[in-house]
Formats: structure tokens, C-alpha cells, sequence
């Protein structure tokens, strides 16, 4: 079974050193194959949670998200050119292993949690949702401020309507290429990523790692949440935060998305983890299971932090002394050529859109987690529909 | 507190949960007969037979396997099965009439 895990932890690294490769992809393939029971579960938890420590390496060092990492993007990017990349990936690690311990300790709760309320959550969904949504435009200042806002929500909604299932796309518009392009307007700097760099863990910090791990628990269980619109609505609703505390929230609402989504699984055979519905046919149902499951996630967790750390300053000596200008060009071009090779002419074309709604937004300085209404608007709708 | 500091906090989180799995993990299920989970409740094997007979394959699955001697079996989903197919059962004793198969996969 530890044989399992270490191939789980490197197809983790593999899909999360790749922008717009998910273990979700993976996961669907080994569903087709004959291997089941403990093993496979030791490999798909393995490999989904090592990758929501590795994906951070290249939100960070290339601008280039994921479905769960797209938020981060310009809280890392801003530490990455104050030569704090590392601190950045340290934040984001610290979140993910605080997320899986204090998981494990509410596993049992939040059991008892789901069975009593899972009718009121779907309820809730859209109500949060729309919620959210008054919080991104009532937080501007002025009628303007608040109609461009609106503005901005309004044509992301088209383009999640439009661009169905073009969400790499779309987030690498508004998250990865929008910034670059606004920065390419800045003078040209070198990186210079401070190796040995000491910081302090701030009770401020161990506070947002908490609040991540409830975002965590929320994901799992309200469709059409993503850890990202988690981590936005929480950001929305509080008031400026650190963008250490900031990724650090992030980390743990992502590992701890993978972790309740697990104990779901198994306590109503029922899951909205791309990861874990191709998982249900192939697992036992029993407390063994859940058990060592939650082991194994550990185990990948430290797996994860130490293989991210590793990687992260590998990277950081591949970059440093770059030319942010050249690196960002770089970038670029990587991230497009990544959109026409994964989603062809039509995820260019969403790319594109999503640019130029992602640099208006920069301009006006508007908070980017609006631009999650993407994702957000058709979800309401969605629930709409169901409830009405 | 900094990059030191988090890693050796990973390892130590490694190590013990890899010591906790090591001593914890039992296999789930064992290679054994027909007779030998019949004989204790609650036990759990892989069985590999002969179907015998097909009672129903929709929406639940119920057939009788054979591995020199034979049982019900009932899976809780919908199979293809047929009489003569040779299958791996993964089943435990839960004190019924017939044996509960958590999977049921054909050879």
C-alpha cells in the first residue's frame, strides 16, 4: 500500500507541476482500470492531495493557476517580486498541514454535521452565493465605482454562460495573463528571492489557517463551490488581510477541500470531488477505510509540504537574477500556447475575452475575486432552477 | 519560524503516519473459502468461483456461487452476470441468509 502512496504523491507532483493537468483527469483513467479497494484509494488520496501543495509552485513562480489556485495568483506574484517567493509557498504548505490536522480531529463532527443539515445546504448554496455577490458591489465606494463593479459581474456571468467547461481559459485570463500584461508596464527589475529568509507565524495567520479549513469543509459539501470562490467570498467579507495570511487560507481551504470531501464519501456514499465520484465504485465502505484513509492523507500531507519545499527552491534557483520583464514575457507566451494545446481555438478565444475583462478590472483597481462571478452567476442560476 | 521549521514538521507528520499505517493496516480482504467465512460472523474474503445460478442481476444483484461448496451472494448493484461466469467476490458474513458482496468483479 505504501508502494501506492508514492506513486499517488508522484502523479500528485506531476499534475500539479503542470498547469491545466488536474487529478481529476487522472482519476477518471484509473476508474477504467481493474485495480480497487485500498490500494487505489491510497493512490487517488495520495496523489489529490499532494497536488494541492505542489500546484502552488507554479501560481507562484509563473502566474499560471489551476481551478484551485487561481486566487492566489496575485497575492504570490506580489511576494514573488518582493523576493518572497519562498515565504509565499512556506504560507500556503503551513495551511495545508494545519488544514489536514485539524481535518482529522473534526472528521467525526462534521459526520454528524452532514447527516443532519445535508437538505438545508443545497438550500443555502445559492443564497451565499448571491450574497457574495452584493458584498462585491456594496463594498465600492461611489455609484460608479459600484456600476463598474456591476459592469464586471455582469459580463463574467456571459462568459461563464458562454464558455462552458472553458474554465482553464477563463481563469487564466483574468488571474494569469491579465497581470502579466498590466506588468509588462512596470520597469524592468531582477528577481532576487531571499533563500534562508525567517518569518513569524502571527497568531493573525493561524486564525486565517482556520478559517480555511472551514472554507475547506464548505466546499465539499456546497455544489458549485469552489475552493477558490470560497476563499474570495471569505476575502470579501473580511477586511484587508496579509497576502501570507491570505495564501495561507488558500492552502488550507484546498487541502481541506480534499479531506471532507473523503469523509463525504463516506458517510453519505455521495461526493461533488471530481476526484472522489470517480473513487465511489472502487472503495469498501467501512470504517477501516475512513480510517486509514485519513492516515494516508497525512502521510501525503507531509509527503506534499517537504516535495513542495524542495521543488520551490529548486525553482527559486532557476529564477533568480532573471529579468521579472523577460520572465513575465515567458510566461505568457507559456500560458497561451498551454490554452491552445489543452483547449484549442475556442479556449484561445474565451482566453482572450477573459484578458481583456481581467486588464479592465486591473485598471479600474477593482477587487479581482470578482471576476470569480464567472463561475458564481451560472451556479446561482443553476440552484435557481432547481429550487424554484 | 521558517522553510526548516515547516519541513521538519512534514516529516515528523510523515513518519508517524507511516509508522500508524504500518502497525493499523490489515488487508481488507483475504483469499479465502466459501465455508471459512461462513463459519465465523462478521468475517470478510475474496472468494473466487464458479456462478452457479442467477436469481436477478437488476436493480440488485443475487446469484449463487460455487467454490466447491456454494452460497448465496448479494451485491447491491446491477451485473451482467451469467450462469458459468467465473468471478472474484469480495463478501463478509454480516449474519444473513446470503453473503454481502462489496464487489463483485468478473474474470
Amino acid at each position: 500500500m505504501i508502494i501506492w502512496c508514492l506513486l499517488g504523491a508522484l502523479a500528485g507532483i506531476i499534475a500539479g507541476l503542470i498547469p491545466g493537468l488536474h487529478s481529476n483527469n487522472i482519476s477518471v483513467l484509473l476508474a477504467l482500470t481493474p485495480f480497487f479497494g485500498i490500494e487505489i484509494t491510497a493512490f487517488m488520496l495520495s496523489m489529490c492531495i499532494v497536488q494541492s501543495f505542489v500546484e502552488f509552485i507554479p501560481s507562484t513562480f509563473l502566474s499560471a493557476p489551476s481551478e484551485n489556485t487561481f486566487e492566489s495568483v496575485l497575492p504570490a506574484h506580489k511576494l514573488l517580486l518582493e523576493g518572497k517567493a519562498l515565504e509565499a509557498i512556506t504560507h500556503t504548505i503551513f495551511g495545508g498541514i494545519i488544514a489536514v490536522i485539524i481535518g482529522s480531529i473534526l472528521t467525526i463532527p462534521f459526520f454528524i454535521f452532514l447527516e443532519e443539515n445535508s437538505s438545508q445546504i443545497i438550500t443555502l448554496t445559492p443564497i451565499i452565493l448571491i450574497f457574495a455577490l452584493i458584498i462585491f458591489i456594496t463594498e465600492e465606494k461611489n455609484l460608479k465605482r459600484k456600476l463598474i463593479v456591476l459592469f464586471i459581474i455582469i459580463t463574467c456571468g456571459a462568459h461563464g454562460f458562454y464558455f462552458k467547461n472553458q474554465i482553464f481559459p477563463l481563469i487564466s485570463g483574468y488571474f494569469g495573463v491579465a497581470g502579466l500584461i498590466w506588468a509588462l508596464k512596470e520597469k524592468e527589475t531582477f528577481l532576487n528571492t531571499k533563500q534562508n529568509e525567517t518569518f513569524e507565524i502571527k497568531k493573525e495567520t493561524i486564525k486565517d489557517a482556520l478559517v480555511g479549513v472551514a472554507g475547506g469543509a464548505i466546499v465539499s459539501v456546497m455544489p458549485g463551490i469552489g475552493s477558490n470562490t470560497a476563499g474570495g467570498i471569505i476575502n470579501a467579507l473580511r477586511k484587508t488581510t496579509a497576502p501570507q495570511n491570505y495564501l495561507t487560507m488558500l492552502g488550507a481551504i484546498n487541502a481541506s477541500n480534499f479531506f471532507f470531501s473523503f469523509a463525504m464519501l463516506l458517510a453519505l456514499g455521495k461526493t461533488r470531488n471530481g476526484t472522489m465520484i470517480a473513487l465511489q465504485d472502487k472503495i469498501f465502505y467501512t470504517p477501516e477505510t475512513l480510517f486509514i484513509g485519513t492516515l494516508i492523507m497525512i502521510f501525503a500531507a507531509g509527503i506534499g509540504g517537504i516535495v513542495t519545499l524542495i521543488i520551490a527552491k529548486r525553482a527559486v534557483h532557476l529564477f533568480n537574477q532573471k529579468n521579472t520583464k523577460l520572465l513575465n514575457i515567458l510566461c505568457l507566451i507559456f500560458m497561451v500556447v498551454l490554452v491552445g494545446i489543452m483547449n484549442g481555438l475556442i479556449g484561445l478565444i474565451a482566453l482572450f475575452f477573459a484578458t481583456g475583462l481581467g486588464v479592465y478590472t486591473i485598471s479600474k483597481n477593482v477587487r479581482r475575486s470578482t471576476l470569480m462571478s464567472s463561475l458564481i452567476v451560472p451556479t446561482i442560476f443553476f440552484y435557481l432552477f432547481i429550487l424554484l | 519560524m521558517n522553510q526548516k521549521h515547516i519541513s521538519q514538521i512534514c516529516f515528523f507528520i510523515t513518519l508517524l503516519s507511516l509508522i500508524l499505517i504500518i502497525f493499523s493496516y490489515k488487508p481488507d480482504f483475504e483469499e479465502k473459502t466459501i465455508n471459512e467465512i461462513l463459519q465465523i460472523q462478521n468475517s470478510k474474503g475474496k472468494l473466487f468461483g464458479r456462478v452457479e445460478y442467477v436469481v436477478k442481476n437488476y436493480p440488485v444483484s443475487i446469484f449463487i456461487l460455487n467454490d466447491g461448496n456454494s452460497a448465496t451472494i448479494y451485491y447491491p448493484k446491477a451485473t451482467t452476470l451469467e450462469e458459468n461466469n467465473f468471478v472474484t467476490v469480495y463478501a463478509q458474513n454480516q449474519g444473513q441468509k446470503s453473503l454481502f458482496a462489496q464487489k463483485v468483479v468478473k474474470e
